[in-house]
């Protein structure tokens, strides 16, 4: 449906654009829809507006894990913070994650959410096997990994539908 | 009444905005200290991850605090969105590179999974 995505893009990029202009006189607002439309045209004429491009019902759903995934962001950096202060403690390892996305954007949004938390960093994603291959800085980061349940909360973001 | 508690949440917003600003640096120079400690690439990695999570979000959230206006909070919290998304790209995009170039991560002995 090529409306429905012109359409979020434009409210998307009008919204920035109120968001950052400042200037509210009529002329301008007008100015500033017609851009917005304007580069949203251009943005599906490109062949960029697809699921791949503009996830809508990931990005509407983003706010649910954010909490969750800020609460780990901060526990995680502790950790690393206490190896850092003792380096000799460090275990590097490898390990290959399963990943149970089944969209292109929701397999990238786990390896994303992966390196976002430090202590783990995506350093392949296979997309023919849902394989991330992981570096961790010690075991239990990657412990941490075997826990499904970063996979599963981004697996919900992808929505049913899909 | 109503305005001393206005008062009590000013002051409240800047203690906690200064308090997260100094907290942010902290990781920063935790992280910048992992830069130099840590024995490979892949592990430095994880002390950048420090500076762009905990360092860069912590410092945002206190000018986030600190800021006059809401145009000015606006464009911060654009930024801390922007950064969200793109510095695990940007880290990604160096762990694979090194590993195509060939860079053997150093392993724990008590690793499983060896490189194949």
């Amino acid at each position: 449906m090529p409306i429905k995505a012109i359409s979020a893009s434009t409210a998307l990029m009008f919204g920035l654009w109120l968001m950052l202009s400042g200037h509210y006189t009529g002329l301008l607002i007008s100015l500033g829809l017609i851009s917005a439309i304007g580069a949203s045209l251009i943005a599906y004429r490109m062949g960029v507006l697809d699921e791949e491009g503009l996830p809508l019902g990931l990005l509407i759903r983003l706010p649910k894990v954010s909490f969750w995934l800020i609460w780990e962001i901060l526990k995680s950096n502790i950790d690393v913070a206490r190896v850092i202060i003792n380096p000799a403690s460090a275990r590097p390892q490898l390990v290959r994650v399963k990943a149970s996305q089944k969209t292109v954007a929701g397999l990238v949004t786990y390896a994303n959410f992966i390196t976002l938390t430090p202590g783990t960093v995506s350093v392949n994603v296979d997309e023919t096997k849902n394989e991330i291959l992981v570096h961790g800085l010690t075991k239990s980061f990657c412990d941490g990994l075997a826990d499904p349940e970063m996979d599963e909360r981004v697996s919900a973001l992808e929505g049913k539908s899909s | 009444m109503v305005n001393d508690m206005l008062i009590f949440i000013d002051i409240a917003r800047q203690i906690i905005g200064i308090g997260a600003l100094l907290l942010g640096s902290l990781a920063i120079v935790i992280g910048a200290l992992g830069l130099l400690r840590l024995g490979d690439v892949y592990q430095r990695m994880h002390g950048a991850g420090i500076i762009d999570t905990g360092g860069a979000g912590l410092v945002l959230l206190g000018l986030l605090l600190l800021s006059p206006d809401w145009t000015v909070a606006v464009r911060i919290a654009l930024i801390g969105g922007l950064l969200i998304m793109t510095s695990p790209t940007a880290t990604h995009a160096i762990a694979r590179a090194a590993r195509f170039s060939g860079v053997e991560p150093i392993l724990s002995t008590d690793s499983k999974e060896k490189e194949g």
